[in-house]
Order: C-alpha cells, then sequence, then structure tokens
C-alpha cells in the first residue's frame, strides 16, 4: 500500500511539470479538442449508450439489449439497404476513383491551357453537395426537356428514364458525386505529381522511356501513397453517403437507391426512432472502423514515405 | 507523449464523457414568467419584420392589443415554423415555441415521444372538449390524451389546372370547370387532356410517403381495408384484389393510357411544382397545397379544387388538418395563455365581437397577400358552435376566385371522411411509396407481387414488432 501511494504522488509530481513545460501548446489544442469532444466524441458515445435503450424522444426509458439492433437488422429493407450502400461504394471506386488519377496526370503532362483545364476541374468542387445533386436531377430529368436527354433526342434517340431505371439508378448519382467532389482530389494528385523531380522524367526521356514506361517506373512509385490513401477515404466516404440519394431520388425507385445514411435520417426525424437511428449509426460506425483503420495504417505509411 | 500525460487525457475524456451523458438526458426549460412575473409564452409562426412588414405590423398589433387585455401575459413571437428536420432537435432541446404549430399526420408520434404537453384536463376546464366534433379528438389524441388541438381540417380532393381544363375543352358555357365524378371520369378526363394539350392529365406522388398518402383515398374508393385488429394483433390486408386494382388503375394511367409525366420520382412539391407550370392537369392532394400553387406564380383563378372522386366500392378521402401544441415543458399557466390567445385570433366555439373583427382581419391580410380565398374546410366544432358559419361568410366575402372553380370540394355532400390508419401510418405510406414507384417506373411490375411483399415486409417490420 505505502508503495503505492509513494508511486501515485511520483506520478502526479511528474504531470504538472509536463504540462507546465508545455503550456502554450496544451492551450493551443484545447480549442480543437473541445470541438472533436462536444461535436465527434460525445455524440459518438451517447448514440451508442442510447442505442441499448427503448426511448420517448431522446430520452432513455428501458435496457433493452440488443433489442435495437435486431430491429434495424431485420427489417425487410435492410439486406437491400446495406447492398445498395456497398453498390455505390464499388462504382464509387470505379469511376470516382480512377477519374481523378487520370486528370491528374493529364494535367501533368499537359503544356498548353494547363491553369484553365484545372480550374475547370475544380469548379464544380465550390457547388455544395445538395446544389450539385439538385443540378444533376434536372440533367437527368426524364422528360424531353432533360438535359442529357435533349442530347439524346438532337441524335435521333428517344428519351430515356435515368435515375428511374432502378438498376442503374446508384451508378447515376454515382456520376453526379463523381462530377461535384474529383476536383479536390485531383489538386492533392496533381500536387503530389508535381513534387516529383522533372529531371528523374527527363532521364527516363534521354532512356528512350516512352510515357506508360515513365508512368509505371516514375509516376506510380511516387503517387501509390497517396492513391491508397485516398481509395480507402473514397470508400470511407461513400459508405455513408446520404445528401444524394434524398435530393435525386429518396431511395427510389422501390428502395433502388436507399442508403445506410439515409435511412438513418428517415429513422431519426421521420419515423421519429431515433433509437433505431442510432443502432444503424453503430453498425455504420463499426464498418467505418475497419475502413478507418486500414485509412490510419495506410497515412503512416504515406507519411514514413515522406518522411 | 508519455504514458502518464496520455492517461491524464483518458480520465478527463471519460470523467467529461460520463458527466455529458448525465447532462445529454436533460432538456432545456420553459422560461415560464417574464422578469415582471407575468405567465410568459411564444407563438409560432412570427411573420419577418423585414421580409413581410405588412403581416408583421399586423402581428404586432395584434400581440399589443391582447397583452392589453391580458395584463399578466407577455407573449412574444417567433419565427418557427414546423419542419420535419428541425422539430424533434428543437423539441429534445426545449426550444419550441411555447405555442407551435404541426400537423395531423404528426400527433400520434408527437403524443408518442411526448413532445407536447397533454392539454385533455385544460381543454375540459375551459370548456373547449364538449365543443368538439366528437370524430376528431382522436385524430389529436395518444392514449385517450389531446396533445394538440386542430386548427383546422381538411381533406384530400382533386386539385386541377382549369387553364389545361379550358384548353381541354373541359369548361362548361357557363365557365365552370366539368367535374369529373369517379376515378372512371378522372382517366377519361386525363386521356381528353392529353390528347389535346400534350401534357399529362394526371399525376401521382410517389416520395417521401406522400405517395402512400395520397394513395389512401384511392385505394378505401376500391374497397381496400388495409388492416384490421384481431385478437389485440393487428393484421396488414392489403394484399387484396381490391387493392391491386386501385394500384392497376394507377398502371394503367401510366403505361397504357400514357397520361402520366415522365417524372415520377415526385414528393407533394415535385407534384404542385407539375400543376402549377401547367405540365400535369389533375391531381390528389389537400387544399393547402391548391393555395401554395399560388406562390409558385399560378394565377390563383386557374385553380379549380374538387371533391375526391368516387370509386367503385365509395367515395372516400383523408383528412388532415393543422394543429396547434403546446411544448411539453410548458405549465398549466402557459397552456392556458396559449388558449387565450387562440381564442383571441378566432379559435373558439363561440366568438366575440373583437374575435369577430381579428378572424376578418386575418381574411383581409390574406387577400392582400393574393392567397386564394373560397376554400371551405370541415368544421372542427360541433353544431352549438356558430364559429363555423362566421367563417364560411367571410369565406364567401373574401372569396377572390369563380366560386365554381372550388364548388364541387366545397360541397361535402356524400364523401365518407376516414382518418389515418391506426398504426405505423406513416411507415405504411413509405411502404406503398415503393409500391407505387415500382409500378410506375417498371412496364411489367406484376401489381400483386408487388402488394404481397409490401403486406409482408409491412406485417414484419411493423405490426409483429
Amino acid at each position: 500500500m505505502k508503495v503505492k501511494t509513494a508511486k501515485s504522488l511520483k506520478k502526479r509530481k511528474g504531470l504538472v511539470p509536463e504540462i507546465k513545460n508545455n503550456m502554450a501548446g496544451w492551450l493551443m489544442l484545447l480549442p480543437a479538442v473541445l470541438c472533436m469532444y462536444f461535436f465527434i466524441l460525445r455524440p459518438m458515445i451517447v448514440g451508442a449508450y442510447l442505442s441499448f435503450f427503448d426511448m420517448k424522444g431522446y430520452t432513455p426509458q428501458e435496457f433493452i439489449g440488443l433489442d435495437n439492433y435486431r430491429n434495424v437488422i431485420s427489417n425487410s429493407a435492410f439486406p437491400q439497404t446495406l447492398l445498395n450502400t456497398c453498390k455505390y461504394v464499388w462504382w464509387s471506386v470505379i469511376i470516382g476513383f480512377f477519374l481523378p488519377i487520370i486528370l491528374s496526370l493529364m494535367l501533368n503532362e499537359m503544356v498548353h491551357a494547363r491553369a484553365s483545364l484545372r480550374f475547370l476541374i475544380y469548379l464544380p468542387a465550390v457547388l455544395p453537395a445538395s446544389a450539385a445533386a439538385l443540378l444533376w436531377y434536372f440533367i437527368y430529368h426524364p422528360s424531353s426537356g432533360g438535359l442529357l436527354n435533349m442530347v439524346l433526342m438532337h441524335f435521333g434517340l428517344d428519351p430515356y428514364v435515368w435515375l428511374q431505371d432502378g438498376g442503374k439508378t446508384i451508378l447515376y448519382i454515382i456520376i453526379s458525386m463523381t462530377w461535384a467532389g474529383a476536383g479536390s482530389n485531383v489538386l492533392y494528385y496533381y500536387a503530389t505529381l508535381q513534387g516529383v523531380n522533372r529531371e528523374l522524367y527527363e532521364a527516363a526521356v534521354i532512356d528512350g522511356c516512352g510515357f506508360f514506361r515513365r508512368l509505371k517506373i516514375i509516376t506510380f512509385p511516387h503517387i501509390s501513397g497517396i492513391v491508397l490513401l485516398f481509395f480507402v477515404r473514397q470508400i470511407i466516404g461513400v459508405f455513408s453517403v446520404m445528401e444524394q440519394p434524398m435530393m435525386m431520388t429518396d431511395g427510389g425507385p422501390n428502395g433502388a437507391s436507399m442508403t445506410l445514411g439515409l435511412q438513418i435520417y428517415k429513422y431519426a426525424f421521420v419515423y421519429y426512432k431515433p433509437q433505431l437511428a442510432m443502432a444503424l449509426s453503430c453498425i455504420l460506425f463499426l464498418i467505418l472502423v475497419v475502413f478507418t483503420s486500414f485509412y490510419y495504417v495506410l497515412d503512416k505509411k504515406v507519411e514514413n514515405m515522406n518522411g | 507523449m508519455n504514458s502518464k500525460v496520455k492517461r491524464m487525457i483518458s480520465i478527463a475524456v471519460a470523467a467529461a464523457a460520463a458527466v455529458s451523458l448525465i447532462g445529454g438526458c436533460a432538456a432545456g426549460g420553459q422560461n415560464n414568467k417574464a422578469d415582471d412575473g407575468k405567465t410568459k409564452i411564444s407563438i409560432y409562426g412570427w411573420p419577418d419584420k423585414n421580409a413581410n412588414p405588412e403581416g408583421y405590423e399586423s402581428a404586432e398589433a395584434r400581440r399589443v392589443r391582447f397583452m392589453e387585455l391580458n395584463p399578466d401575459i407577455d407573449v412574444q413571437g417567433d419565427q418557427y415554423q414546423f419542419a420535419i428536420d428541425s422539430f424533434s432537435p428543437k423539441a429534445e432541446g426545449g426550444t419550441l415555441p411555447t405555442l407551435y404549430n404541426t400537423f395531423l399526420t404528426e400527433m400520434k408520434n408527437i403524443g408518442k415521444m411526448g413532445y407536447a404537453k397533454p392539454l385533455t384536463q385544460i381543454l375540459r376546464d375551459n370548456g373547449y372538449y364538449d365543443m368538439y366534433n366528437e370524430s376528431l379528438i382522436d385524430m389529436v389524441s395518444y392514449e385517450g390524451e389531446m396533445y394538440g388541438v386542430l386548427k383546422n381540417v381538411y381533406t384530400m380532393g382533386l386539385i386541377v389546372n382549369l387553364d389545361l381544363f379550358e384548353k381541354a375543352g373541359l369548361m362548361n358555357e357557363d365557365g365552370s370547370p366539368m367535374v369529373p365524378d369517379t376515378f372512371d371520369d378522372v382517366e377519361k378526363f386525363a386521356k381528353i387532356i392529353k390528347e389535346k394539350t400534350g401534357v399529362a392529365g394526371y399525376v401521382q406522388a410517389t416520395t417521401s410517403n406522400a405517395g402512400g398518402w395520397t394513395f389512401m383515398p384511392l385505394a378505401w374508393s376500391y374497397g381496400t381495408e388495409f388492416m384490421k385488429e384481431n385478437n389485440g394483433k393487428w393484421e396488414a390486408t392489403f394484399n387484396s384484389p381490391e387493392c391491386k386494382s386501385a394500384l392497376e388503375y394507377l398502371k394503367k394511367l401510366k403505361w397504357e393510357d400514357k397520361v402520366m409525366p415522365d417524372e415520377t420520382l415526385l414528393d407533394s412539391n415535385g407534384v404542385i411544382r407539375l400543376i402549377s407550370t401547367g405540365q400535369a392537369a389533375m391531381t390528389i392532394l389537400h387544399p393547402d397545397s391548391a393555395i401554395i400553387l399560388r406562390t409558385n406564380g399560378m394565377d390563383i383563378n386557374k385553380i379549380g379544387m374538387f371533391k375526391i372522386p368516387a370509386g367503385p366500392a365509395r367515395r372516400v378521402t383523408l383528412m388532415g388538418g393543422g394543429v396547434e401544441a403546446v411544448a411539453a415543458n410548458a405549465d398549466d399557466a402557459q397552456a392556458n395563455a396559449c388558449l387565450k390567445w387562440m381564442a383571441f385570433n378566432g379559435y373558439s366555439p363561440s366568438l366575440t365581437e373583437e374575435q369577430k373583427a381579428n378572424i376578418e382581419e386575418d381574411y383581409k391580410l390574406k387577400v392582400s397577400k393574393g392567397d386564394l380565398i373560397g376554400i371551405k374546410d370541415l368544421s372542427i366544432w360541433n353544431d352549438k358552435s356558430d364559429t363555423e358559419q362566421y367563417t364560411n361568410e367571410m369565406i364567401d366575402k373574401y372569396c377572390n376566385v369563380d366560386p365554381s372553380h372550388v364548388a364541387s370540394y366545397n360541397d361535402k355532400s356524400g364523401v365518407e371522411y376516414r382518418a389515418e390508419e391506426p398504426k405505423s401510418a406513416q411507415e405504411l405510406y413509405a411502404a406503398l411509396d415503393r409500391c407505387i414507384q415500382e409500378v410506375l417506373t417498371n412496364e411489367n411490375a406484376d401489381c400483386g407481387e408487388v402488394l404481397k411483399k409490401a403486406a409482408e415486409d409491412f406485417q414484419n417490420d411493423y405490426l409483429n414488432n
């Protein structure tokens, strides 16, 4: 007992000087820590805690264990919603992941009009997600007045239903998301590409390397870290997609574009069942934790590579 | 960072989290008393001083007059209007106005969640309870307790664009519109409109639960029963030939008659947009939507409101309405003050001269804003009340459209009124949304199969749980 007390005293002794020595640093951290606590950590902890309760409003009534989770998972729409969310991720990887890489490589190789093209590519990124969704809603409009249908009709083709084609709704939503979100990714890739020593390319050209050979032996090794990082970020971001399907289809037709994120919103605000929203949020959180772990491992790897 | 510091941060965060868990359970409270000891209430929907100066002046003048008559009450305006995504956070945070507005469709959930103050006893004490139209009391009640008071009751009807009716030759010689009496007539009218104008004759809402909501009168009129109670257990019964016929009716309009617009994924606002911009001629919605058409720039003389068409089984429609409720954390004095405010504005089964003057002033204000006046709702009061008669006199006096454009809706004869289904109504609407979407986006959809799956899922997801 005596030993323990002495040990704890020693610990306390060490703690205060530690803070005193770095007071300025701790104070600078404080606003960010408080924001993180109030806007991220606290809601997460409270949400996870309340997901085990039956609730009246947001007031817990009775501990019911995993019943909310059972309720959410056994809902007939859950399998389709989960599958849809995975489809969003799949299409976003196929389209939204590779396109910015291709665009940034293009920008990097361009000699003329590079600044203008960079501006044009980034321009959609300044639009709020909801505004971009609304814009694409009218681009995809199924009537003859829809922008894409006007193009089709110009070439003598019949108008197409676009978002109302349940089999492809997710694909079309992802195209609109890619349009709106690719610009900022392009900038990151482009910045990384600009950091590659030009002498390496010059040496490769002298050695007779063509474009694709240069890409393989110089470009890809330099950007592979950030590419991996953005790959995981893409998955995490798209897994919680909500705004775009809400604005463009409300999850339809017949649930074809419903996502976990939109379902959470509906549980919380349309059906007044926040306990189910919290349970589904926890399920989504657990899925994302796996991807986030990858993200941090990769982030560390990229840091080491850059370091 | 050494382990001691890490541990310290962990302990601090854990302690703060624990405190916040306890704190998170406590909602904010109403500020019940003003500094001078008066009962303080805040009222929803207060006009914005800059955006609506005329409305603001009128509301302020009325507030001052009310406080002169009731020196123990302090009234403050609050611009909040009910919105589905902001309501729960405000209710939880205790920041709702003392008197707030909502809709009939939300009342069961609001009562269940405890977001409104129970009013039954207060309404009994004030003599209101016995004057209500008895059939409407249940609609604002949850487990036998009234959580709000109906401000107005409307029923679903057929909203039409009369400009398209004119172009399609569907107006009588005296300038009144021809009224489709049955859903078969609606189909005939829609075909004529499509043929003569090239525009969709009929549009059906399909998303945000509006599809299911507006499908109810159609399905009921075909004889559908959506659920029934059997020994205390509820059973979904809409996998039936009647409901299938109703869904097939919509399918026929879309794919065979081709009288629906290409745009299928539409909520109420989307439908209103199509009607007001002349891209569709008819839809089932409530009269408030007819009034909203005007705000989309539609000429009020081109708006028609008809009674719900009859189906093969009956002519039946769904009731809806505006509700006013008192915040859950208000005390009795505040609830009574809210009722006094409502009564001052004409919410009373018997009217004083001042109340009559206030009602008339409201109509004058609406006319000056260009709102459509002429549509008559059901009465919330029973036969002993003279309020409905006075309100209807005001509507006649300030009617700013050709009365024939709304005469069909105002003629309540032969219409059966129904309230929402008793169990999981919003979830039922969502399930029906999906059925309608499937049928209107897939030409080969089998209505029977679609309904079978929807009924099974609804039973398992909501009625068995």
